[in-house]
Formats: structure tokens, sequence, C-alpha cells
């Protein structure tokens, strides 16, 4: 599964626009980044894994992976800082650029690690609380989508069970991640192009607790049940996206099982 | 008719009413029908007294009448009449009718056998009840409660008396809540509706069926892909009944993806049957090719019971429900033209 070449070039000249020498910065390091946040769908958009999304993000998110050293970090937030960027007074990961222009207003840095000993030095370094949560990352690791040197960006199934884990963590704050997952689901069961692929990323994954996970969560959503995947409590936000316009609530329903049965069983 | 005068007799849409004797005549199209006529006589009319209109009826109708004191006419030939001073006419015991209760032949196996009943030829039709429920491996249990349901002792005459019943009893007995147990209509609660990436004509979508089959997973044609393939029906809309079971391969097979709103043509509806596919009975026990004059009709779909298919219609459309009819006529005009 990867990106197209063209689409990477063209992704990579409008964010340039937007953000200068964004990308310049992170690859003045070398530790793995990815990509995450709403600015993904984009990508998918272009790729035409789905065929439209109706959150439109204004921000680009990028987190780069801690493994001890702590300049990898430093490096990309220094560089911004040199190219003109402004750091957020609330946020001490944000930064705003020079010039405000294009779709994306600011970037957020952010930092992730998949080795449970080094999370709370990883929070440190972004100075988030202790509520940051980095569940879903080693298997954004597995097989993530390359955009150019270090800087990578999760499948849309990796997404999913970040999205989900965001969500699970903390239901009241994450609302919308639990609605980006839902609406993800379904725009790519009504495109289907790309299941086989994420079928065989999850079968290529030796921990068989995501698949559990999100077995659960799919048929928790095709049956209806109360618990931790209910519709109901997102229904605001999908209501705000029109998506009942387009996907009654049997809809819904088979659109997962057909997710379900084309990807995780 | 020079038997009648204007001054007694006024034309009704059900023939005429005698109003001397306040008797309500009905004309009845065929004699076939008199033996089913005068069992519903209390229920439908009344304490109403009634006569028949009848041109073809026998010396043994007539002895009927005459025992049950129903007056009759025969047009142009004999009027009889009983008036209401005559002793009230007592309709024969009806006691488990399948007019009272339709669920004696509307159920996967009282179609299955209805429909080998009418289609055994003049030789079969004098065998035995044992004998034709061996050859045909029907349940003899079954058969032997519908014979009494018709109050018939052999094969012949159970297969004249289901001819008998009126071409608007089924439908309405198709309809009745208690004959919706046991077997799957076409259309449910649970049904999916998919579209096709590709657009299939009738003939390829049942080879694919055909060729799922072959491979022995549970997929039979739906209600409108049986009418299409008859070419009754022109739509780009298919269905299928399957076991749920195997949605993954016909999901795979058909190339399938789940339809929105927005989505309108080549829409593929899948309903899961409520148990296994073979109890359905979906399958003919006594292949015959009903419908010669259309072309392509393939082996496959000549399985079909087609009782069993025109009871699953339950699209409630206008369209659908006017072709149910009609292929209930030419089901029964196929199988009973031999006879006249």
């Amino acid at each position: 599964m990867l990106l197209e070449k063209t689409i990477i070039e063209r992704w990579k000249l409008d964010l340039d626009y937007c953000l200068p020498g964004l990308l310049d910065a992170i690859q003045k390091q070398h530790s793995l980044t990815f990509l995450i946040g709403g600015c993904v769908f984009d990508l998918y958009l272009m790729q035409q894994w789905i065929e439209s999304f109706s959150r439109r993000t204004g921000d680009v998110d990028f987190t780069v992976e801690y493994l001890g050293d702590s300049s990898v970090y430093h490096i990309v937030t220094s560089e911004l800082l040199c190219a003109g960027y402004l750091k957020d007074h609330c946020h001490p990961y944000r930064f705003h650029p020079p010039k405000q222009r294009g779709n994306y207003a600011y970037v957020d840095v952010l930092a992730f690690t998949t080795d449970l000993p080094l999370e709370a030095n990883t929070r440190l370094l972004m100075r988030v609380g202790d509520n940051f949560n980095f569940e879903g990352m080693s298997f954004a690791k597995h097989h993530p989508l390359h955009l150019c040197a270090n800087i990578y960006l999760p499948n849309p199934l990796a997404l999913i069970y970040l999205k989900m884990q965001s969500y699970f963590h903390a239901p009241d704050r994450r609302k919308k991640d639990f609605a980006d997952l839902i609406e993800l689901i379904l725009r790519l069961s009504a495109k289907s192009e790309i299941l086989c692929e994420l079928r065989n990323i999850l079968n290529s994954f030796s921990n068989h607790s995501v698949r559990r996970v999100l077995l659960q969560m799919c048929k928790a959503i095709e049956y209806d049940h109360t618990g931790p995947w209910d519709l109901d409590d997102v229904r605001e936000q999908i209501k705000e996206r029109h998506l009942l316009d387009v996907f009654t609530a049997d809809e819904i329903r088979q659109h997962f099982e057909f997710f379900r049965i084309k990807v995780l069983e | 008719m020079q038997m009648i005068d204007q001054e007694n007799w006024i034309a009704t849409d059900y023939g005429f009413f005698y109003a001397k004797e306040k008797i309500k005549f009905i004309r009845l199209t065929q004699r076939l029908f008199l033996k089913d006529f005068v069992q519903t006589i209390k229920a439908l009319h009344g304490d109403q007294l009634v006569g028949v209109i009848c041109s073809s009826l026998e010396e043994g109708d007539l002895k009927l009448l005459t025992k049950l004191k129903i007056s009759y006419l025969i047009p142009d030939r004999e009027l009889k009449i009983f008036s209401a001073s005559s002793s009230a006419p007592t309709p024969p015991k009806t006691c488990d009718s399948p007019y009272t209760n339709p669920i004696k032949i509307i159920s996967p196996t009282g179609l299955e056998i209805v429909d080998v009943i009418l289609k055994l030829d003049h030789a079969e039709r004098q065998l035995s009840a044992s004998k034709i429920a061996s050859a045909y491996q029907l349940s003899r249990s079954k058969l032997s409660i519908i014979m009494t349901a018709f109050q018939a002792k052999t094969i012949d005459e159970l297969r004249t008396k289901i001819f008998a019943l009126p071409l608007d009893w089924w439908p309405k007995a198709f309809d009745i809540a208690i004959c919706k147990r046991k077997m799957t209509p076409f259309r449910t609660k649970n049904t999916r509706r998919y579209i096709l990436n590709h657009s299939l004509s009738a003939e390829q979508f049942q080879t694919k069926v055909d060729e799922l089959q072959s491979q022995h997973y549970q997929v039979a044609l739906g209600g409108l892909s049986y009418l299409k393939v008859l070419h009754q029906l022109n739509t780009s809309e298919f269905d299928l009944l399957i076991n749920l079971n195997h949605l993954p391969q016909v999901l795979e097979y058909f190339n399938l993806r789940p339809a929105t709103n927005r989505d309108v043509e080549n829409i593929v509806y899948i309903t899961p049957a409520i148990s296994e596919l073979e109890c359905e009975k979906l399958e003919t026990k006594k292949s015959l090719n009903l419908f010669p004059n259309i072309k392509n009709e393939k082996s496959n779909v000549r399985k079909i019971n087609m009782l069993r298919y025109l009871w699953g219609l339950n699209y409630h459309e206008a369209r659908i429900d006017e072709l149910r009819h009609s292929l209930l006529e030419n089901y029964f005009y196929a199988l009973g033209k031999d006879d006249h």
C-alpha cells in the first residue's frame, strides 16, 4: 500500500505554501516522524481512498519518535523558531508560521514512544499532561505510508485504531475522534477499494489484540450495543457532519458489517 | 335469459337479486367452484338466502343443491327456487378446511406438496398417496393432513380440489400472518442493500448464483431476480436469499459494496434466511418447463418451486403484486390445461 508520488509532491507543495520550512525542519533529525491528525484525511482524499470527508482541519500535527534522545524533538522546534515561527502561549508544542496563508494555520509538534518506560519523559518533552496517550503507535509503525525521508503517515486502519484509543482513554473530551473513525469506516466501506490491503496489513501484525479490539468495536456498532462504542454518545457529532443525510441507521450498521467481513475476519 | 322477469329479478354486480323471495343469485363462472362456494355461504352471507347461477351445472351438482335447499338457475334451462319457508340449508361440515386454516398448505412442506400434486400426470394421479410421497420424497404425514383438510380421498381428488380454489384465495392466504412462519420472504427487516461494482445481466447473475451453489454455498435467487430471469421484470435490481454465514463469499463473488440511499442502479438486496436454506423448500420436487415460450429458461430455474417464490414476493409494490397475480394465473393454467 503506497502513496502516489504525484500526490505526495502536490501535498508537499501545499504544505510548504502554508507552513514554509516545516518539512525541512523535520528532516533535520532522523527519528521516525508521523503526520497525524485531521490532515491525514486530506491525503486519503487525494488518493481517492475515500470519496469525501466532512471534517476539514486547519492545522497540521506531526509527532516525532522519542527513543531517549530529546535532541530529535528540540531540533525540529529550534529550526521552526529559526524560520520565524512563533511559539503559542498556551500550548508549548504549537507553532504559528510567520505569515498565515493557505489551509493550515499552525503546526503542533508532538512526540511519541512505543517504549513504556519512556512515556513519562515523552510527555515532559512536549510539556503535556499525564493523560496524553500513545496507544496505537506500535500498530501505526507496523505498515506506515511513506511521505518523504523520515516522514510517514498512518495507514487508514492504523488511524482508525489510533482514534479508537484516543477516544477510549478520554471519551468526554475526544468525541471528535470517535466520530472521525465512524466516518472513516463508512467512507472506506462505501468505496471498498483498499479493504483487501488493510486486511493484509492486519493479518501481518503479530499482536492479535488489535484485531480483537477492532472487532469488538465494529460488532458493538453493528448490533447497536450500549457500552464504550455506543453511536448515541456521538449522535450530535454525527448530525453536525450530516452523515445521517448520506447513511441511514441501517446503512451504518451494514457498512460496519461489511468492513468487519472484509478487513477484520 | 328468458326465464327471468324484470319485475322480480334485479341485475346486480354479483348476478341477480330475486326480490320476491329475497334471494341473492350469485353467478359462478365454473361449476368447479360450486363446492367451495357452498362451504362458504354461511361465512360470507350469514342468514341471507343465496342461490347459484351457472350454465354448466351437472346432475350431481343439482342433487347437492337440492339436498342443501339452495336455489339455482341454469340460464335458459332450469330455475329452482327454495323459498325462506323451506328448511334452512345446512352447509357441509367444513372442519379445518383450507379456508379456515390456510396454514395447512401455506408452509414450506405444504407448498412443496401442492406444487408436486399439481404437476402429476394422469397416470401418477391414480397412484396412492403413499406411493406419490415415496416417489417424490414428500412428507407422508403432511400429505395426509392436506388430504384431510380438503376432504380428498384420492390424489386425483386432491388435485381437483386444489385447482378449484379461487385464484384470489392464494394471495390472501399468502398474506395471512400465521402463514409467514418458517419461511423467509424475499424482503425482511434484515435485508441488506448492496451495489454491484460492475453491472450484470439477469443471465449472468443467475450463472454466478449457480456457480456458488455448485460450491455448496447456500445462495438462492430472490424474488426480483427470479422475475427477471423469467423476463417478467425489467429493473436494474437483483436480490438473493442466503445463509448469513456465507455472506462473505457472496460479497466477494459478486464484487459487492454497501449501497447508500444515493445509489439507485445495480442494487442487490441480500436477505438472510431464518434457517438453513434447505428448510426454505425453494426447490420443486418435480421440475417442469412451465414457460416453454420464455427464451433462455435455464434448467436451474426450472428447479424452483414457483408457488414458494410467489409466496415470498412481499415487496408491497403494485407492479410486483400484479405480476404475482398474473404468474399465479399462468401457473395454474399451465398445469391444468391438459385436463380440459
